[in-house]
């Protein structure tokens, strides 16, 4: 006579409950090594950092273009030239600094641009790029100098002509040590949401070896182009812009038409070499 | 059954059940996030935690899809069925933890609301590779949450077993949808062939489990009966049926179980009140059908659950000419008393 | 269950046995190729002819003191394999190894980002040919390496 299953009994038959005992030894292994595959196959984390909870305060001259930011003078190198390190600022959550930058000026009626401050936020930096995000809700503004400042302390430009470069846009908040991935089509809706809300666009570009490059993106006038990459964001794409070095930061100013374009799944590629790319 | 409502009825074997859901999930959990840190120093917690979530979520949802083929092949799987929903209920909250998580990390404190931000951020519908796949995983988080809260039997009860099965067949959608999120969110980053081969494979398993069992049941929904004398159709022999037990058949559209009980044999519609669970397969405990799937019950000789329960199937006539079954397809009103036929 | 949930069951699931394939094959053809392209920093620069010196930490940096073949010129070659990972990273030359975190009296070389290979002048090479470098993170005032060679 066969056993019979009833669920609201309070034992399983026998060859019911052994049966199930097999098959659960069976499924345990199989669970393990999905869980192991599916945590050893991952790709590399970022190496970025954010210093969550640890302000810190740096000083510097502050400069609105091309993005709001924080030139910090290093001092001299053994030639005489300035070294410094120029750090782009962001706001709190998924938002630019520009916001909280003329909510200080107003407040205060003064101008930053150009001009010695001591600024706390929290830091957070990527392979050599460093960004710090600003929050309202703390005292951003510690120290302000309201004097002219050293010509020679002004941003060192150089014109590197008329680029077509491939990269991903990607949000440099986001990038630089908030997410991980802070790239590719998982992070993209939050890339967007950053970069709407005002948080500087960067490109990033990869060379063969893996290393890479990182140009902050502006309109061909040097405004902001935040609203128009919405489309672009962590998809392979083309940039056509003039480059100019901006201290330690490449700036792409895109060109008007087509500046930026979608690099299609079905462009046809031969080893090394791009022969054809379909616009969007 | 019917006539009264509990939270859970708990017995032993529900909270065996449950604690083996428990305990596989934080053995995965333990060996996805150990892993990841091992491997990966440079983890951040926000990451993982979505992305041991999302995978345990996915790998519930096929043991949960798996079951019910596996227990119609081998009815020594009903052991997993009876408590389905708990899995079933497992896997949304850990859905739901996937969900909060991504929507918080991606869309909160930006500049529009995280919902409106969930479906107008990437508004690429027409692109493939750059399809809004996070839109794919809310809707089947939808679906996984009107299954969750309506997993208890009050509301099948209250929506009807039709409504309440219909209802609950939005799984298969909701599963496409999950598995279109995967491969047009994660794998587009996560490039690894593995993963695509892991759930390459997730999905053949079910395909090809449902399609067995599938077409098992259509073989014997459309077995020919030859023999028919006024409106009775020769099923099988009286030896054909095991003491206690029914058989089948499946008789102009409709399935019916011919149970054999105390030396007389006795046929009611097949289909359960329950779950539409298969009466034929059951066994008479306690003077009663018993069905397979949860443990309803039914007396043999009219068809109703005994009280204070209310549930009824439709009866019908059995005669015994020789040694041969003869069932009567016409079904009587439901929990109309019948006779049985001796043999 | 009933006949026609039955039916519905195997109708969805054969539908699945197309769909399931077609959506995974189609998502996994439509995954993007990185896009690579040339970088245009570090900056390039020619490299002097002859090295006098070299230092390397396997998967973190190459260190080549470079002289020019007359050895009028100096450059030391900082090639970069391992990315940043502090809010900022100097380069100082100590005349000696003095065990201190102090830079005031060290001479700033330069500042190395992203991964690649930078080149910088050098003044002039060590008298006693042992070279002392410190690579420094300015913001949080911390010695990140010191290297002696």
């Amino acid at each position: 006579m066969q056993e019979f299953y009833i669920g609201w009994m309070d034992k399983a038959p026998r060859t019911f409950a052994q049966f199930v005992k097999k098959y659960l030894l069976l499924i345990l292994p199989v669970i393990i090594v999905i869980a192991v595959l599916l945590g050893a196959l991952q790709k590399k984390f970022s190496k970025g950092n954010f210093e969550f909870g640890q302000p810190t305060t740096v000083t510097g001259i502050y400069f609105n273009h091309p993005v709001p930011l924080i030139k910090v003078i290093n001092g001299k190198d053994i030639f005489g030239n300035i070294s410094y390190i120029t750090i782009p600022l962001v706001g709190y959550g998924k938002h630019g600094a520009d916001g909280i930058i003329s909510d200080i000026e107003k407040e205060k009626n003064i101008s930053l641009d150009q001009k010695e401050v001591s600024l706390k936020g929290t830091l957070l930096y990527n392979d050599g790029k460093t960004i710090m995000q600003v929050d309202k809700n703390d005292t951003v503004l510690v120290h302000y100098s309201g004097k002219q400042i050293a010509s020679e302390l002004l941003p060192q430009k150089k014109d590197l002509g008329t680029l077509s470069i491939k990269g991903e846009i990607v949000d440099s908040k986001c990038y630089f040590g908030v997410m991980k991935p802070g790239e590719g089509k998982p992070h993209r809706d939050c890339a967007i949401r950053c970069i709407l809300g005002g948080i500087p666009p960067v490109l990033v570009v990869k060379n063969e070896k893996g290393e890479a490059n990182y140009y902050l993106l502006v309109d061909a006038d040097g405004a902001k182009i935040n609203q128009s990459v919405q489309p672009f964001v962590a998809t392979p794409v083309t940039v056509n812009a003039n480059a100019i070095q901006y201290d330690d930061w490449i700036v792409l100013y895109v060109n008007k038409n087509a500046g930026i374009r979608e690099i299609s799944r079905s462009a046809f590629y031969q080893p090394g070499n791009a022969v054809a790319c379909v616009m969007r | 059954m019917s006539a009264s409502y509990q939270a859970v009825g708990w017995n032993k074997q529900k909270k065996k059940y449950d604690w083996i859901i428990f305990s596989f999930c934080v053995v995965y959990l333990i060996v996805f996030i150990g892993v990841t840190a091992y491997v990966n120093p440079d983890y951040t917690f926000e990451t993982v935690l979505v992305r041991s979530t999302s995978t345990l979520a996915l790998l519930l949802l096929h043991v949960i899809l798996s079951i019910g083929p596996l227990a119609r092949i081998n009815k020594k799987f009903l052991p997993l069925l009876y408590n389905r929903r708990h899995l079933g209920v497992t896997m949304f909250t850990v859905a739901l933890v996937h969900a909060s998580f991504g929507i918080f990390q991606f869309h909160a404190l930006g500049n529009v609301n995280p919902l409106v931000s969930l479906f107008m951020s990437n508004t690429n519908y027409g692109s493939l590779a750059d399809f809004p796949f996070q839109a794919l995983g809310f809707f089947a988080l939808i679906i996984f949450f009107l299954m969750a809260i309506t997993s208890h039997d009050f509301w099948l009860h209250n929506l009807g077993p039709k409504v309440w099965k219909t209802l609950h067949m939005m799984v298969y959608p909701a599963y496409f949808l999950i598995i279109m999120h995967v491969m047009l969110g994660v794998i587009q980053y996560e490039t690894n062939p593995v993963f695509v081969l892991i759930l390459g494979v997730g999905s053949s398993t079910l395909i090809v489990l449902h399609l067995i069992a599938g077409t098992r049941e259509v073989k014997k929904d459309n077995e020919e009966f030859g023999l028919k004398q006024d409106g009775f159709v020769m099923v099988c022999g009286v030896n054909d049926i095991e003491d206690n037990r029914a058989k089948m058949f499946c008789i102009d559209k409709e399935r019916i179980a011919v149970f054999k009980f105390e030396r007389k044999l006795f046929a009611v519609n097949n289909v359960c009140k329950h779950q539409n669970g298969p009466l034929g397969e059951g066994k008479i405990v306690d003077g009663c059908l018993t069905c397979p799937w949860h443990g309803y019950q039914y007396l043999p000789q009219n068809g109703q659950s005994p009280p204070p329960f209310k549930e009824k199937v439709s009866t019908y006539d059995v005669k015994v000419q020789g040694q041969n079954v003869w069932v009567n397809p016409k079904p009587y009103p439901e929990g109309t008393e019948r006779k049985g036929a001796n043999f | 269950m009933i006949k026609p949930l039955r039916k519905r069951h195997l109708q969805i699931w054969s539908m699945l046995a197309i769909l399931l394939p077609v959506g995974i094959i189609s998502a996994w053809l439509a995954i993007p190729r990185q896009a690579v392209d040339k970088t245009l920093q570090p900056a390039h620069v020619n490299a002097l002819s002859v090295i006098l010196k070299s230092y390397k930490k396997p998967g973190a940096e190459i260190v080549n003191i470079r002289i020019s073949a007359d050895s009028s010129a100096s450059q030391l070659e900082w090639i970069n394999e391992e990315t940043v990972t502090s809010p900022s990273a100097l380069i100082y030359q100590k005349q000696k190894d003095d065990n201190s975190e102090n830079i005031t009296d060290a001479d700033l070389i330069g500042r190395i980002e992203a991964r690649g290979t930078y080149y910088f002048p050098l003044k002039n090479e060590s008298k006693n040919n042992q070279f002392h470098f410190v690579i420094y993170d300015i913001i949080h005032h911390q010695v990140i390496e010191k290297i002696n060679f």
